[in-house]
């Protein structure tokens, strides 16, 4: 009886099992019934632009932005370290950039298909430029990897080669996207002005680096791709697409671009929203605003670049070094008074006209309100004045720099014109009611201050070589802190610049300064014990809470004792982590850096 | 064996008492006569008393008594331990007697419960130990998970935090695979949870170590089952036993709280630590300082010298901060009180047994403003009963509810940990004005990160609730004596329910300016609810077949079928700035300043289908000879229909040697002695329910197009395992020897085993990080693991003054190792994970040889010596009181080789992670009523290298901001007039990175964590029953509980706050901040009383 009971039941049971032990998920999809959709395709593709969110826009340090605390890459030396893992050799993004390449027949729909191809490659060429900008070499891969894929453990192909595979990607996303403005979202403009940035990266890098592929026959030279980046940037500008953002007011229009809630759809080709009921938030004001985020400031270098409201150079006035605060800063460029506090600053909102720098809350004195939203009355801790608060739109592409590329590639060529510059330059300097550059001026007279190894770019030779210092010094001031400044340094080859002093604002001697000028003084410097009753904010003894670059008197020094050296034979690429070298013994580190692995 | 031994010391405690009372009873004549066993061996301390009187005597060495009795015919009751009470009588016509009584073959008769069925523990051959439920009466720790720990050979638990509720990791028989598998718990037969049992409920809980008693569990036993058996009711003849046990205590941590609280040296220490890179923490000058120090000796605020002074800064008003703050003890309490209540009754008569349970378990935790509180309960209510004659059913439901209240930001151990971030005690958590301080011009980052604030408003108000029923219906039909059918069906659902809120912090900065509200993040007003529900059935129908032939062989088969399912679902919602800073419902959310309600759900399910065929032959021949045949054929929803059928056999056998005619000379020793033999073959189905299958998901994206006033979804493809996963199994060979000698007061029980681990589901192989995700699941490494457990006890009674002694001895030793015998590296590079002759748990390192004395020294040697290798942080290079780091392959250059095992540079392995001897052992005895009982536990060699983030450990070397920094640190760390610290050179973030001065591990640092552990101590009195049966109480007991009483270990030399346990249950590389602090663990004092009536 018992035999027939088991069997029935085994009987019974093995019938159904298969259904039972059956279970698919439920709060998933699978991805074969996936990728047919433009829901599909765009939802799949958001989560590339989460990679355009780079907080160096405004936060990279730099020879011309400090911070407290100065960053490893701004001290180098030993402060610089093969990392375990991570570094910047992510390659998730990609992945998935290549997963939607990889599943993208799915979708009936030429159409669609094309179109989000072309986003996808566009965003593979982007990440392409983050990592051979970073470590030079680097694998190319344009699938999604299996595990046993031999390009899982591949060596690097050579930037060159890289390159041109981010100029098929680029080209094709330029045929394919939309043409129509979108500043949230990716178009072909925005892919131009991609390709104009990295081709002229590619180009100098090429140039200044003495970089040839003798061994590679397809290989392009410098002046290839600095001619790619003036074509794609003259596409641009001569689509009528965009114009730089201007309301007639030489002193404001430059600052209130980057401080509007919304991008101007004019200037921007590309932007980050931010959102202040999604909470979606950057951290711009505080972080020139609160003394705990670092007590971030301008350079006196970088403020020395800055013409003369006339066109003349500061640096070529007797005694310039030595100038205070408030002569320093008197007729400059409008772009230094809107992009650091000087006298006479006002919130937009308030009546009251007259600001200094909070020099407790900036290391060099100069003081950054570049991406500064309206503070109103900084005391009330209005909302924007808190860490990650901040919900003004951030440029990715806009096309002052657009402009600045194309006259750079030009210049590079040696093809630059005075017409080329008409439409470029002077575009950039109408804007805040600066004259023009004269090209043959400034071949004529090359700028001492910039060719000197002290405080410039040494490495610059030929017959545009005062030209293309002046480019430099309008890059340096048009787009002041938008991270683009150690990129600079590393395609001009001119990463000794991080060696140059890192000084504040000149301070004479002990006494007291009026820094807002409004005839009261805000800052009072002593030596010796006996602290002096001053009105000022700020009652500062000298080597104690300020130290000065020659002891009684000179530049804010803060960096007196924090070494910062740039090597020279290392620095110019990030070294490759070493799990990464021990998984894939294919993997060459970049030169200079020891990771102590044996090969 | 103790319950026999309990009665017989009531026995004899009642002889005894009763023979100091006789003298009212008429005496009038003397009898003599021996007490043999069945082999006329006489028998020693036999009890003799006179039926209806309190007249006895015990037998003498020669088994001899003697004692007056009434005339006329009288009673004897004849009992002694390990044998079978008998009664005799004497009759009036003589005054001798010989009286003969037989061995209890109960002690043989012991029964152990095993998978599907009950087999006498002398006839187990497979590889499991028994817990009785008495053994975790006396117990206070707070669930059954924890009493376990030390008392079982081979069965490691740990406990990953001191916080209420926090559930103990079980693990049998060390590392089984290296996905970390448990073993499964059944309840009842049905998937429990361990931690939800209420204590007094457990009968007994088998722990299955071996393949072969697991087999019948097939696919998920390959880390072992645990059995636990709940009690049920009796047949009293209509009597209900009413048991109450009630207890009150307190608990306090097992570590040190005693931190720095002074000011000066707060601020000092972090300072110092900066300067090493030429930075200031805090931006306090000389004048600030003078201040600090002349408080530094105060203890609290002299009015002389206020602790926070308004001051005229940067043409600002500021607060200066000169405070000696105790910042753990302002946050938190050391002692804080928890109770226990128990209430069971149980009964039955002819037909029917009935158990009903409850218990009730309140815990206050340590948090100050407003006390943490945790609340368990439990239920259960039994119900056997008899159809007819060949039909019984059983009905058993239980029920746990637990709930955890606490403040802080999304859990207490967040709250704790990032307190310990910015704190100085220079610092107090309140302004003068009676503001919270959270932000102050004088140090770049948020004090304490607010967690002050969320520990102290009252407002962040969280609530952790879970709640599990299950109910068990069983049939058993019986129509023969030999053969019987057992079907049942759980129905099991429970749930987790949490509710978390968050509010601003809201701070002053200055005095007289307007408050600051820090309202994202940890600050950010929003309540969060979530509801995860599971559903689980399980249902067995089995067969079983018991016979005897010819009274030799005996036969006993199982065969039957197991179905599981479970199904989870979750919902959770998210809704911010709430109407309310007091009222938390979602239905409270309101607009933030721009009129928008923002709100956040989130779904998600899954569920797994388990089968399974089992089955089981157990054969002996006359209980000498045993063998045991069984397996199990499982399938699992989690695999692929191609590979989710697996096969898992064993085969067993034992011989007791002792039953053999050639040994029975020794029996009078050895009354037991087996060897016994297992092998099998275990599942492991330890992935995830839809791991074979690649899965498109969707999600919030934290970015916008400016299209709508939502977040946008983003969808994304979960990355590839290998699609063929199947089963892990694990192959066990198990050797086992049992014997007790002297009466079974010797009992001693031996086992090696050797498991290999195969086809473990893992990433299989290391990839660069181009491949772009986490590397696929594949069944791809091979793992061995093999150990010893041993385990003697001691039993006996004596006499100390005339009354009967009990005592017992107990202790117990497991050991282990395992290495990776299968893993695709053939270079043995680190940086893949494993590799084949790779031992679990070795720690790699560099030696260092003391300090450097002299920047002379330290310069001469790195120029012979290329120490680059070292460079994190290394502003300035090595100096006086660096660390010497050894070039032990006399390259001259301190390196990591290949970083592969063959070439690792100058590491060596430094010591093994992984503790090398678990031990356990207990004493106690009873006598008078009084008993006293203590358990031990602990381990041998065990080696820690402290995470970087683990600041209790390094202080400022691993952050120079932490709130708990050890007092005195300044003792310890290395300075011209302090060479013999044992820290080197300040530098802060010298543990930051594997290359830095103290993150390379190394052996100057490296700890040794064995501990022994004063577990438990418990010290009972039980009131005379003469008494208590007055006022109709069976039983009275009171008593004090300890446990976790203290620990001894040499790591107390380095921190006197890190409990060993904590050490290595916390151990994370990955830098979480959850190493910066802890919930401390916690020992437990309580006084209880038991009642039975």
């Amino acid at each position: 009886m018992k035999k027939y009971l088991t069997l029935i039941l085994a009987v019974a049971l093995c019938a159904t099992s298969c259904d039972f032990l059956d279970r698919t998920p439920k709060d998933t999809l699978s991805p074969e019934s996936y990728f047919r959709t433009e829901t599909d395709l765009q939802l799949f593709s958001n989560s590339f632009y989460y990679s355009l969110f780079d907080q160096e826009i405004y936060e990279e340090q730099s020879d011309e932005y400090v911070c407290r605390t100065l960053s490893n890459v701004l001290r180098g030396g030993t402060y610089r370290t093969v990392p375990d893992t991570g570094g910047g050799w992510s390659w998730s993004v990609l992945r998935k950039i290549n997963t939607l390449l990889g599943n993208i027949n799915n979708c009936p729909d030429a159409a669609l298909v094309e179109e989000y191809t072309g986003l996808a490659r566009f965003f593979r060429a982007y990440f392409y430029f983050e990592k051979v900008k970073a470590f030079g070499d680097v694998p190319w891969v344009e699938k999604e990897l299996g595990s046993a894929d031999p390009l899982v453990f591949g060596a690097r192909d050579s930037r060159e080669f890289v390159m041109r595979k981010m100029l098929e990607d680029v080209d094709y996303a330029i045929e394919h996207l939309p043409s129509a403005v979108s500043v949230y979202r990716v178009n072909k403009w925005a892919a131009l002005a991609l390709k104009a940035r990295f081709c002229l990266y590619e180009g100098t890098y090429m140039k200044y680096h003495s970089l040839s592929f003798p061994d590679d026959p397809d290989a392009h030279d410098a002046a290839y791709y600095l001619n790619q980046a003036a074509d794609a940037a003259l596409l641009i500008m001569q689509s009528g697409k965009y114009k730089l953002y201007s309301t007639g007011k030489p002193n404001v229009d430059y600052r209130t671009l980057f401080t509007e809630v919304d991008a101007d759809k004019g200037e921007y080709l590309l932007a980050i929203k931010f959102d202040k009921g999604l909470e979606l938030f950057n951290n711009t004001t505080a972080y020139s605003f609160w003394s705990s985020q670092g007590s971030v400031g301008m350079t006196k270098k970088a403020v020395d670049r800055y013409l003369m409201k006339d066109g003349s150079r500061f640096t070529d006035i007797p005694e310039w070094e030595s100038k205070s605060f408030k002569d320093e800063i008197k007729d400059r460029d409008p772009r230094l008074a809107q992009s650091v506090i000087t006298p006479g600053f006002s919130w937009a909102s308030t009546s009251k006209s007259y600001d200094s720098p909070k020099l407790d809350e900036t290391m060099t004195g100069f003081q950054p309100i570049k991406f500064v939203m309206d503070l109103k009355d900084k005391a009330l801790n209005d909302d924007v004045n808190r860490s990650d608060r901040s919900y003004n739109d951030l440029p990715v592409f806009r096309f002052g720099e657009v402009l600045l590329n194309y006259a750079e590639a030009k210049a590079e060529l040696g093809t630059l014109t005075q017409d080329d510059i008409d439409k470029s330059i002077k575009l950039i300097r109408d804007r805040v009611g600066m004259g023009n550059l004269n090209m043959s001026e400034a071949n004529a007279n090359p700028d001492w201050y910039l060719t000197s190894e002290k405080y410039g770019y040494a490495n610059v030779t030929g017959t545009n070589k005062g030209v293309i210092l002046e480019i430099r010094r309008e890059r340096s001031v048009e787009l002041a802190q938008e991270g683009f400044r150690l990129s600079d340094l590393c395609r001009w080859k001119e990463g000794k610049c991080i060696n140059q002093q890192l000084y504040g604002m000149y301070i004479p001697g002990p006494g007291e300064y009026d820094l807002s000028g409004d005839g009261k003084p805000d800052l009072c410097i002593y030596k010796g014990n006996d602290k002096p009753t001053s009105v000022s904010a700020y009652i500062w003894k000298i080597g104690e809470d300020i130290i000065l670059s020659d002891g009684d008197k000179g530049f804010f020094d803060p960096y007196q004792k924090t070494s910062h050296e740039f090597n020279e034979e290392r620095d110019y690429l990030y070294p490759v982590p070493i799990n990464d070298r021990s998984l894939n013994k294919n993997l060459a580190q970049n030169p200079g850096w020891d990771d102590g692995l044996g090969y | 064996m103790l319950s026999k031994l309990f009665k017989l010391s009531v026995c004899l405690f009642l002889t005894l008492a009763g023979l100091s009372s006789i003298s009212a009873f008429a005496q009038n004549r003397t009898i003599t006569g021996t007490v043999l066993d069945q082999k006329g061996q006489p028998v020693i301390s036999a009890a003799v008393m006179v039926v209806g009187t309190k007249n006895g005597a015990v037998t003498d060495l020669d088994g001899r008594f003697s004692m007056e009795v009434p005339s006329g015919d009288v009673k004897l009751d004849v009992s002694c331990l390990g044998y079978v009470s008998s009664i005799y009588i004497v009759s009036g016509k003589t005054n001798t007697a010989v009286i003969t009584i037989s061995e209890d073959q109960m002690t043989l008769n012991e029964t152990v419960v095993v998978g599907y069925g009950t087999q006498k523990k002398v006839n187990l051959t497979g590889a499991i130990t028994a817990v009785q439920g008495e053994e975790l009466q006396n117990r206070v720790s707070h669930s059954v998970t924890t009493m376990l720990q030390g008392s079982v050979p081979g069965l490691n638990i740990s406990t990953s935090s001191g916080n209420p509720g926090n559930t103990a990791s079980i693990n049998i028989r060390g590392v089984t695979s290296i996905n970390g598998a448990s073993p499964i718990v059944l309840i009842d037969g049905a998937i429990g949870d361990l931690n939800r049992v209420n204590p007094n409920d457990v009968a007994s809980i088998s722990i299955i170590k071996d393949a072969a008693a697991a087999a019948v569990y097939g696919a998920r036993a390959a880390f072992g089952v645990i059995l636990v058996t709940t009690k049920s009711g009796s047949n009293s003849e209509g009597k209900a036993t009413v048991r109450y046990s009630g207890r009150f205590g307190w608990e306090e941590p097992t570590t040190s709280t005693d931190y720095e609280t002074r000011g000066y040296w707060s601020v000092y220490t972090h300072n110092l630590f900066k300067q090493a890179d030429n930075e200031v923490y805090i931006t306090y000058n000389g004048y600030d300082m003078q201040q600090l120090l002349a408080r530094v000796n105060d203890k609290t605020e002299n009015p002389d010298r206020p602790w926070v002074v308004e001051q005229e800064r940067n043409g600002k008003k500021q607060w200066a901060y000169y405070a000696n703050t105790d910042y753990w003890h302002e946050l938190f309490n050391d002692q804080h009180p928890t109770m226990e209540h128990s209430v069971s009754i149980s009964g039955g008569s002819k037909g029917v047994k009935y158990l009903l349970s409850g218990s009730y378990d309140r815990q206050v935790g340590i948090i100050k403003a407003k006390p943490d509180v945790f609340g368990k309960y439990n239920l259960r209510a039994k119900l056997d009963f008899d159809i007819n004659k060949y039909v019984k059913m059983s009905n058993n439901t239980s029920f746990y509810s637990s709930s955890y209240s606490y403040q802080g930001v999304d859990n207490v151990e967040n709250a704790i940990a990032y307190s310990s971030r910015h704190f100085l005690s220079c610092f107090t958590t309140k302004n003068p004005d009676g503001t919270w301080l959270y932000a102050t011009p004088y140090i770049n980052y948020k004090v304490g990160n607010g967690r002050h604030i969320a520990l102290g408003n009252k407002e962040n108000v969280n609530k952790d609730r879970k709640s599990d029923f299950a109910n068990t219906t069983e049939i058993v039909i019986k129509p023969v004596r030999t053969f019987w059918l057992t079907a049942n069906y759980t129905y099991r659902l429970f749930q987790n329910r949490n509710t978390n809120r968050r509010t601003n912090f809201v701070y002053r900065v200055n005095p007289g300016e307007a408050l600051g509200v820090y309202s994202t993040g940890a600050g950010q007003d929003a309540l969060s609810e979530s509801v995860g529900t599971y559903n689980y059935v399980s249902s067995n129908i089995f067969a079983t077949y018991e016979e005897t032939y010819k009274n030799v062989h005996h036969v006993t088969a199982v065969g039957g079928f197991n179905l599981e399912t479970q199904n989870y679902k979750g919902v959770g919602a998210i809704g911010q700035n709430l109407l309310s800073k007091d009222l938390n419902d979602l239905d409270l959310v309101g607009p933030n300043a721009d009129g928008e309600v923002i709100t956040q759900v989130s779904g998600g399910q899954s569920e797994y289908a388990l089968m399974g065929f089992f089955a089981r032959l157990n054969y002996d021949y006359k209980g000498k000879y045993l063998a045991e045949v069984s397996g199990r054929y499982d399938g699992t929803s989690r695999f692929a229909s191609g590979s989710r059928w697996g096969f898992f056999p064993s085969v067993s056998g034992g011989w007791r040697v002792s039953e053999e005619p050639f040994f029975a000379p020794a029996k009078k020793i050895v009354n037991n002695l087996k060897v016994r033999a297992s092998f099998g073959s275990l599942g492991n189905q330890n992935v995830s329910n839809y791991a074979y299958l690649r899965k498109v998901s969707s999600s919030d994206l934290n970015y916008t197009f400016g299209e709508g006033s939502s977040l946008p979804k983003s969808s994304s493809l979960s990355s590839p395992n290998a699609s063929d996963l199947t089963w892990e199994t694990s192959q066990q060979y198990n050797l086992g020897l049992d014997a007790s000698l002297f009466d079974s007061r010797l009992e001693f029980t031996g086992e090696v085993y050797i498991r290999d681990t195969k086809d473990m589901l893992t990433s299989g192989v290391a990839l660069p990080s181009i491949y772009g995700a986490s590397s696929p699941k594949m069944n791809a490494a091979d793992l061995r693991t093999s150990g010893y457990e041993l385990s003697l006890g001691w039993r006996d009674q004596v006499k100390v003054s005339g009354k009967p002694f009990n005592y017992y001895v107990k202790g117990s030793l497991s050991d282990y190792r395992s290495e990776i015998t299968k893993f695709d590296n053939p270079d043995k590079s680190f940086a893949k994970g494993y590799y084949e002759g790779m031992r679990i748990g070795d720690i790699w390192g560099f030696t260092v040889d003391g300090l450097f004395d002299s920047d002379e020294e330290a310069k001469a040697y790195t120029s012979n010596i290329d120490c680059s290798y070292i460079k994190t942080r290394m502003n300035g290079g090595f100096l006086a009181g660096d660390l010497k780091y050894v070039d032990t392959d006399g390259d001259n250059k301190i390196s990591i080789g290949a970083n592969t095992a063959d070439d690792p540079g100058d590491r060596k392995v430094l010591g093994n992670s992984l503790a090398s001897l678990q031990y356990g052992f207990s004493l106690g005895f009873d006598w008078m009523g009084f008993d006293v009982s203590t358990i031990f536990q602990g381990t041998g060699n065990h080696y820690w290298y402290p995470p970087y983030e683990s600041m209790i450990f390094w202080g400022p070397y691993a952050n120079p901001y932490c709130s708990y920094l050890a007092k005195d640190f300044l003792d310890d760390v290395w300075a011209v007039d302090n060479k013999d610290a044992y820290f080197p050179r300040p530098r802060q973030y010298a543990a930051h990175s594997g290359q830095a001065e103290l993150g390379a591990v190394n052996s100057r640092y490296i700890q040794n964590i064995r501990y022994l552990r004063f577990k438990n101590l418990t010290v009972g009195y039980t009131i005379p029953e003469y008494i208590t049966k007055k006022i109709h109480i069976d039983n009275v007991r009171v008593y004090f509980s300890g446990e976790n009483l203290a620990y001894w270990s040499p790591f107390k030399k380095h921190s006197k706050y890190i409990d060993p346990e904590a050490a290595f249950t916390r151990d994370d590389d990955g830098g979480s901040a959850y190493n910066n602090a802890f919930y401390p663990w916690q020992k437990t004092f309580m006084f209880g009383i038991d009642v039975t009536f």
